[in-house]
């Protein structure tokens, strides 16, 4: 797993009240909530998942984001976290928009599809990608919508989401990740506005 | 009777019962020949209950439950009414459960985390009704008992 939570920390106000949108097992809600003593809630659809997190004493709610967030009020957040998830939802766009109506802030993370060794994969083998970071067979993936971080970038300014900050996270090498992105970045991580 | 049926679910009366008729074993409870099963199912638990307790007892009960309004005194916001609490919450509810539906239970959580409390929220696939918090289901079990550690282990480091 990608250490994504570096540029993360720097966008989040201690003790301030934060939303993980697909929080999975909890790992980096509970680091968020030790590091910066936010109130975070967690929204998560698998039951083992959901018991990792109450084993973590994180507060979890059983939610299926493909049915909407409508149960959460107008700007009742300071931030809104999405964290490898975008690619998995039926409706991206859609659950962009509600994110940014609840939070004040939102985070996005999200696998870059351009990156160099997806791009050799399916140029060399003429086959779908798998890495270790979209580690399916397209038959069984959970990554239904795969895009890189240009298309991403395209779709905040067709919907007027205003990119605060962008990071990128990748290579080893020193530089390369934000020289080429495109290439390079294996995680994009983004700070949106309305 | 009517209360009797909240406490259970559709599919779990379907498989029971169906559209079975009585066909003729009149006898021991005084069933009708022609009656559905259900219905003498429901009369039997009736007057099992009718013996048992005080019928207008539950028709208080029942008024009281139906009069509860957790947020009149709180300007109708349940947020506010809940600021008060001290404790942290598990909310469970069962997908086929009527008498407290999940969507109760999710307005229920959702007013807690408007209020700051620290809650969980699991909604378990059941089709046992209301009863199914009394019957086994691993998940339900599995859910309350990893909850349940968790607050023993906070007591014990508050304790220590």
């Amino acid at each position: 797993m990608i250490n994504d939570t570096v540029p993360i920390g720097a966008w989040i106000e201690p003790k301030s009240r934060l939303l993980d949108l697909g929080c999975g097992d909890g790992t980096l809600l509970r680091r968020l909530i030790d590091d910066y003593q936010v109130q975070g809630y967690g929204l998560e659809i698998d039951p083992d998942s959901i018991n990792l997190c109450i084993q973590k004493g994180l507060n979890v709610i059983e939610q299926d984001l493909n049915k909407g967030l409508k149960n959460f009020p107008d700007n009742s957040f300071d931030t809104v976290l999405m964290s490898q998830t975008l690619q998995a939802l039926r409706n991206p766009h859609l659950v962009l928009d509600e994110m940014l109506r609840i939070g004040n802030r939102c985070i996005v993370t999200f696998p870059n599809f351009g990156h160099w060794q997806t791009r050799v994969f399916l140029s060399i083998r003429g086959r779908m990608p798998v890495t270790q970071q979209l580690a399916y067979q397209w038959y069984d993936t959970p990554n239904i919508h795969l895009f890189t971080y240009k298309d991403f970038e395209a779709l905040c300014s067709e919907r007027s989401i205003k990119i605060l900050k962008r990071s990128f996270v990748g290579s080893q090498v020193l530089g390369l990740n934000n020289l080429c992105p495109s290439l390079f970045a294996k995680t994009a991580v983004y700070h949106l506005a309305k | 009777m009517i209360g009797h049926l909240t406490y259970l679910s559709d599919d779990a009366l379907g498989t029971k019962f169906g559209r079975l008729v009585n066909d003729g074993d009149i006898g021991t409870t005084g069933k009708e020949v022609g009656e559905f099963e259900v219905a003498s199912y429901l009369n039997y638990q009736g007057d099992k209950f009718s013996q048992k307790f005080d019928a207008n007892s539950y028709i208080l009960i029942t008024k009281m439950l139906d009069h509860f309004d957790l947020a009149q005194d709180y300007n109708d916001d349940p947020a506010k009414a809940f600021s008060h609490a001290q404790c942290q919450f598990l909310i469970v509810s069962f997908s086929s459960d009527w008498r407290f539906s999940p969507l109760c239970s999710e307005q229920i959580t959702g007013s807690l985390m408007s209020a700051g409390k620290a809650v969980s929220y699991v909604k378990i696939e059941s089709d046992q009704g209301h009863d199914a918090f009394l019957l086994p289901n691993s998940r339900y079990q599995k859910a309350v008992s990893l909850y349940l550690s968790r607050v023993s282990n906070e007591l014990e480091e508050s304790s220590s």
